[in-house]
């Protein structure tokens, strides 16, 4: 075997990529629930037989860079590599075995070259409903896991091609929507078998001995570029603290502090004195925090630094720090990550985790905050950080369940040279939205307004991205109302002296009469012409808003994006 | 003497093919500089010297037939006009929150464009039809009042009207567009539900607001162009290509400028099936590769394959488009070096200032045409004929460093870069191919463009593919694509229709709808064409699934008749085939649905003849030189250099062998044989 040179590595990871790329169009093309093939929360990626990250298609960060940790859990505490067979598919839903939270169904399948195992191919999808006490299984006030839905250990869900039937019914009897589950997991197990035939015609053009080498190289020289982007960092460490409004059952704030650790080329990401573990369902496991800290860092330490001379090329997506090396295990190398167990960002079974992405957002605003002491001019004020979650359970025409499930984003912080994004996915998720027409097709709800919401985003020199409205009037005659959101009460914050974001807000009408909600709904009931209207949080501001030029502000009166009230109040302009 | 000609618009040369259809076949062709503030001078002036210089009476121009990246280079640039947008209360800025999504998943500032409609000139105004088409709102003459007042105050020059659910029942949209019109003679006019009629309302309303944004500059445009060649070429038919191939008419260009957004390229992709059907290749991929660009295309039984989902320029537009991928790979892309110490090709490029080491002006950054000179497959005299000579230690500068960092030789080096630009060209080919389940190595591989036949090699290899053909003048195919377009218009209504026996009715109506917007259609191009068929197909899907396949139904062979429909259970068989053969697997159990019909009508051209050449005999011609060219990284070959003038039908040549003619390159690779076709096509065959 010859050692690879850099050219055979770029165009073996092209394949790689590629690979993944295309299981992840099998799935967007094939898949029948709204979660999946419109908002896009699903992720593929390819591993190779120790369970380490390769290659990701640009989806969801918070996805990829939890798979590989749940894979090596897998390969290590429950299926032995030596017990995969060709045609197996190991699925698994249970966050304390690696996975998310149940919704999100894991599946992994080997790939074989002449007997020999070449890598694993991997897919997550987010499931319309897999079940537990609420529509859409999001019950914010589920305080066990066991109320949050089924709990798929990793197991064989095809063995040697042949799919355990039994086991599969008993997955699709526990969900309220069986159809669009069984279609979603037929969409995974199609993409596993696109990806097998991907990398096997790799592996058989350029062997497996040099795909075995080019993929040593290729995590070895991620792990030099992510060493390289710490290393540019002021050692020191860097402490920052930032609060979930409550976990839905206690009306406390949560809080999640990190003590950042620049050391060389390493990075120590700290999480100890965060809260211990909360009562409702926004804790996080491990694998959850390793993955929220891994990309805050992979996103963050090299920020506006030197980038590609490339003008536009969409297909570079998945390149982390600074957008121009690959992302992939080898990232996580130089970075360790403490959490003490019991604690929010490391709980213990049977704790609810169905919101995790709450707390998960927050350790990604942390990391971000202590990033911004040690390279002050390069990281933005935070985002809305929140996944916007509500979900709208009523019946069909023939007495079956409907579920309707929207996740929704808010906008971007400011960074220290430009405006924040308004309604745009931040941090490490990247959903889209559905549409309000396909919306309406579907589910018996009629939207009243969906835009930006005026003076949401955070003032300051460089202002917050703007949160956004969406608001619906339900038109059949009784519904259940759940819903996870955040930012209620602690706005994301603004940095160097700019302003902290509007926070969100959730309002049901009904008669003319208007209800603030709180923030964890489970269950709520509605009648025929309530209104609900979910505001999200903007990003923060970024720097004095005294600082901000005033062409900038009159710019934004003339197109509303702030009201002449705040522009006297947060810029002194219009008096 | 009747004149065919084709004129291809690109963004610095405006190119001319002339075919002479009854003088024997004689082909003319002309090249001169676009002037993008009036593309129209280029295309009269350059008309006017074509004709002078050839002595082609204009009266006898019988057709012509252009392609323009006119709308594609405004989009880029953002030089568009001044549009305001009229919508449903409650949802102006459903075109700033798009879908959300973002392209770069760790870059802290990757975003999408800001909208081409800022949010003061994005009125709102009280109206609602609801997902089955029923009003659920009324819209009132004083709302339509207050819009066409604000629009008016805005200063506008175009307008966008987009309603939610404006494709089930446009009358809305046509009440507040007769208000703006009365109102605001000078204003052009958009509606979603003429532009785009289609479910889901942000990229319908993008593919909208886009349409206005280029009707007032694209209008004059093709005003001025039809007027021009009113007084020179009264005769002649003007036909505009469209993103989707084939020819539609200079006024409807001028009312939907957004479907000529890929009208260029996919004039190439016309002249590739043109070269395919006289090599006798059903399948192709093409290889169009220039300065700084490279598309590629998928032809599939004669067709250049359609895709609805393509973004120019950052934004989503919702309209059948050849399917091209063009990506950052010619003979200007310059080599760097990662930050991870990786070697990568583009897509930045030297362009034409200053232009590769290699020119001579003032460029020194090491790019893919130095290392093609480096390794003597280009030669140092240039483009046969070519006014410019090549400075062959100039690319030798520039690639040097990359050598020493990599300890490389100078020519293991430019092996390299020549090896990544495939390898970037290869994933594009992939990306049209294997992603949408077909099968590269039953394709030959089209190489057109300057750059195309000296890759196309590495390229093909790379894929398994096993043949190439070059045509006889790969560098204007755009334009020769022109010339053999026919006419063609989509015809679409969008619903959603169960696939089930009892629900025959509605979908049959829905087509009879269709069928006779297609024979008004063909009654208007009655004079121009010598025939016209129709071809049917449906949009099917599992009812819950985003995407659906296309299936085919048939073909008519007159504009009267549509192609029979098959029954439900027929139906459901060519939906599960298609699936399989597209994902890999179908489930007969579940529920299928049309969700688009569509007829496409096609007004047959009189084409130019050509026939196939007697063969000469199989001796190849005299070597003009022999010159040391690297075809690996480690050693040269003398390889013979040919005259492409003097290949002619029935030549073979043996590789190693390198063909030098006026606007490309071809290469041989030892093992690899060349064969002259009788239409002048060289066909490569690749030594497994």
């Amino acid at each position: 075997m010859t050692t690879p040179d850099p050219i055979q590595i770029e165009v073996i990871r092209n394949a790689l990529v590629a690979a993944c790329e295309q299981m992840s169009i099998t799935i967007w093309r094939t898949s029948r629930s709204t979660v999946v093939r419109e908002m896009l929360d699903y992720s593929t990626a390819l591993f190779d037989a120790e369970g380490r990250n390769i290659a990701q298609a640009s989806r969801l960060p918070v996805h990829l860079n939890s798979m590989a940790t749940c894979l090596e859990d897998i390969l290590a505490k429950y299926v032995p590599f030596a017990e995969w067979r060709d045609g197996d598919v190991i699925v698994t839903n249970d966050p304390y075995c690696g996975g998310q939270h149940l919704p999100d169904i894991l599946a992994f399948r080997p790939v074989f070259m002449d007997g020999a195992p070449v890598a694993i191919v991997g897919t997550l999808c987010h499931h319309i409903d897999v079940g537990g006490r609420s529509a859409g299984s999001y019950d914010p006030l589920a305080t066990e896991i066991y109320q949050e839905g089924l709990r798929i250990p990793p197991v064989k869900l095809f063995d040697g091609g042949r799919r355990n039937d039994p086991l599969y019914k008993v997955i699709l009897n526990n969900s309220r929507e069986p159809g669009k589950l069984a279609g979603d997991l037929s969409s995974q197990f199609a993409a596993l078998e696109v990806g097998t035939a991907e990398v096997t015609r790799i592996a058989r053009r350029y062997g497996a001995d040099t795909l075995k080498a080019v993929t040593e190289r290729i995590l070895d020289q991620s792990e030099q570029a992510m060493r390289a982007a710490i290393a540019a960092l002021p050692d020191g460490e860097y402490i920052f603290e930032d609060f979930v409004d409550d976990d839905g059952i206690v009306q406390e704030p949560l809080k999640v502090r990190v003590a950042l650790t620049i050391d060389g080329d390493r990075a120590k990401v700290d999480f100890t004195g965060s809260s211990k573990q909360a009562a409702g369902s926004v804790n996080c496991t491990l694998n959850m925090s390793k993955s929220a800290a891994y990309f805050a860092l992979m996103s963050g330490a090299a920020a506006g630094v030197a980038r590609p001379p490339s003008t536009e090329d969409r297909r570079a997506t998945t390149r982390a720090p600074g957008s121009d090396f690959a992302a992939n295990s080898g990232c996580y190398r130089p970075i360790e990550v403490v959490a003490p167990l019991g604690t929010v960002v490391n709980c213990r079974s049977p704790a609810p985790v169905v919101n995790r992405m709450l707390t998960g957002h927050r350790i990604v605003n942390v990391v971000m905050g202590a990033l911004a002491q040690a390279a002050p001019d390069r990281i933005p004020a935070a985002y809305y950080g929140v996944s916007y979650v509500y979900s709208l359970g009523t019946e069909k025409a023939d007495g079956s369940p409907d579920v309707y499930l929207e996740i929704e984003v808010g906008g971007w912080g400011a960074h220290p040279d430009e405006d924040g994004a308004s309604a745009f996915s931040a941090g490490f998720h990247n959903l889209a939205n559905s549409p309000v027409e396909m919306v309406e097709s579907l589910h018996p709800v009629t939207f009243v307004g969906y835009g930006l919401t005026p003076d949401s985003g955070g003032a300051g020199k460089t202002r917050g991205g703007l949160g956004l409205h969406r608001e619906w009037r339900i038109d059949a005659p009784h519904g259940k109302l759940s819903a996870s959101l955040e930012r209620f009460r602690i706005p994301p914050y603004g940095l160097a002296g700019g302003r902290p974001a509007a926070p969100g807000r959730l309002v049901i009408r009904r008669n003319g009469q208007a209800q603030e909600m709180p923030s964890k709904l489970s269950g709520v009931p509605l009648a025929k012409g309530d209104v609900v209207r979910l505001e999200t949080s903007g990003g923060g501001g970024f720097g004095n808003p005294a600082a901000r030029p005033r062409a900038a502000v009159a710019r934004d009166l003339r197109d509303g994006y702030v009201t002449p009230d705040a522009a006297r109040k947060e810029y002194g302009v219009g008096e | 003497m009747v004149w065919f000609i084709g004129v291809d618009v690109g963004g610095t040369f405006t190119d001319f093919y002339a075919f002479d259809d009854e003088g024997a076949g004689r082909e003319r062709v002309h090249k001169t500089l676009s002037t993008p503030d009036n593309p129209a001078r280029a295309i009269l002036g350059g008309l006017d010297a074509l004709c002078r210089a050839e002595a082609i009476e204009p009266a006898k121009i019988g057709r012509l037939g252009h392609g323009t990246t006119v709308a594609t280079n405004a989009l880029i640039q953002r030089r568009g006009a001044k549009v305001a947008l009229v919508t449903t209360a409650g949802f102006r800025d459903l075109l700033e929150i798009g879908r959300q999504t973002r392209p770069r998943m760790y870059d802290l500032k990757a975003d999408y464009p800001p909208p081409l409609v800022p949010r003061e000139r994005r009125f709102e105004i009280r109206e609602r039809i609801g997902p089955r088409g029923e009003v659920v709102e009324p819209l009132n003459a004083d709302a339509v009042d207050g819009a066409v007042a604000q629009v008016r105050a805005s200063g506008a020059e175009a307008c966008a009207v987009c309603l939610l659910f404006g494709f089930l029942d446009p009358a809305h949209e046509r009440r507040i567009g007769a208000a703006l019109r009365a109102a605001l003679p000078g204003l052009h006019l958009s509606l979603s539900s003429d532009v785009r009629p289609e479910f889901r309302e942000f990229e319908r309303f993008s593919t909208t607001v886009q349409n206005a944004y280029l009707q007032p500059a694209l209008s004059r445009y093709m005003r001025d162009l039809a007027e021009g060649l009113a007084e020179r070429a009264p005769k002649a038919l003007i036909g505009i290509n469209q993103s989707s191939g084939g020819l539609m008419s200079v006024a409807r260009a001028g009312d939907y400028p957004i479907r000529t957004a890929l009208s260029g390229p996919a004039a190439g992709a016309v002249g590739a099936v043109h070269i395919g059907k006289l090599a006798g290749r059903p399948d192709v991929i093409t290889l169009d590769m220039g300065g700084t660009s490279a598309d590629v295309c998928l032809i599939r039984d004669h067709r250049a394959g359609i895709n609805n989902e393509q973004e120019v320029a950052g934004f989503p537009v919702r309209l059948p488009m050849v399917d091209i991928n063009t990506i950052g790979a010619g003979g200007g892309s310059i080599a760097w070096f990662d930050r991870d110490g990786l070697l990568k090709v583009g897509p930045e490029s030297a362009g034409a200032e200053p232009g590769p080491a290699c020119y001579g002006r003032g460029g020194e950054r090491p790019t893919v045409s130095d290392a093609n000179l480096v390794l003597g497959r280009l030669s140092p005299r240039g483009l046969l004929g070519g006014a410019m000579a090549l400075d062959a230690a100039a690319a030798r500068r520039a690639i040097a460093p990359v050598a020493v960092r990599l300890g490389f030789t100078l020519e293991r080096t430019a092996h390299g870069i020549l090896g990544i630009v495939a390898a970037n060209m290869v994933r594009a080919i992939r990306a049209v191919s294997v992603e949408r389940g077909h099968d590269p190595r039953r394709f030959s591989l089209l190489a057109m463009g300057g750059a195309g036949p000296l890759h196309a090699a590495d390229v093909a290899r790379a894929l398994g593919m096993k043949e190439i053909v070059v045509p006889p003048a790969p560098g204007i195919l755009c334009a020769q694509g022109l010339v053999v377009s026919d006419l063609k218009e989509d015809f679409v209504t969008s619903g959603r229709y169960p696939v089930a026996a009892e629900a025959r009715a509605p979908v049959m109506a829905a087509i009879e709808g269709l069928a006779r917007e297609a024979r008004g259609w063909a009654a208007e191009s009655a004079g121009d064409a010598i025939g016209h068929s129709i071809e049917l197909s449906f949009d099917m899907r599992y009812v819950g699934q985003n995407f659906e396949l296309r299936v085919a139904l048939g073909e008519s062979k007159d504009a009267a008749h549509v192609p029979a429909i098959p029954d439900a259970a027929a139906l459901r068989r060519l939906f599960f085939a298609a699936h399989e053969r597209s994902y890999g697997f179908h489930n007969p159990d579940d529920a299928v649905e049309i969700v688009n019909i569509r007829l496409t009508a096609h007004g047959r051209l009189r084409q130019p003849g050509a026939t196939a050449q007697e063969a000469a005999p199989a001796s190849a011609p005299d070597p003009v030189e022999t010159r040391p060219v690297w075809f690996a990284a480690d050693a040269a070959t003398a390889a013979p250099v040919f005259d492409r003038r003097a290949l002619h039908p029935g030549h073979v040549l043996e590789g190693p062998a390198v063909i030098d003619q006026l606007d490309a390159t071809t290469i041989v690779f030892p093992g690899d044989r060349a064969r002259v076709d009788g239409y002048g096509n060289l066909l490569l065959e690749l030594a497994p």
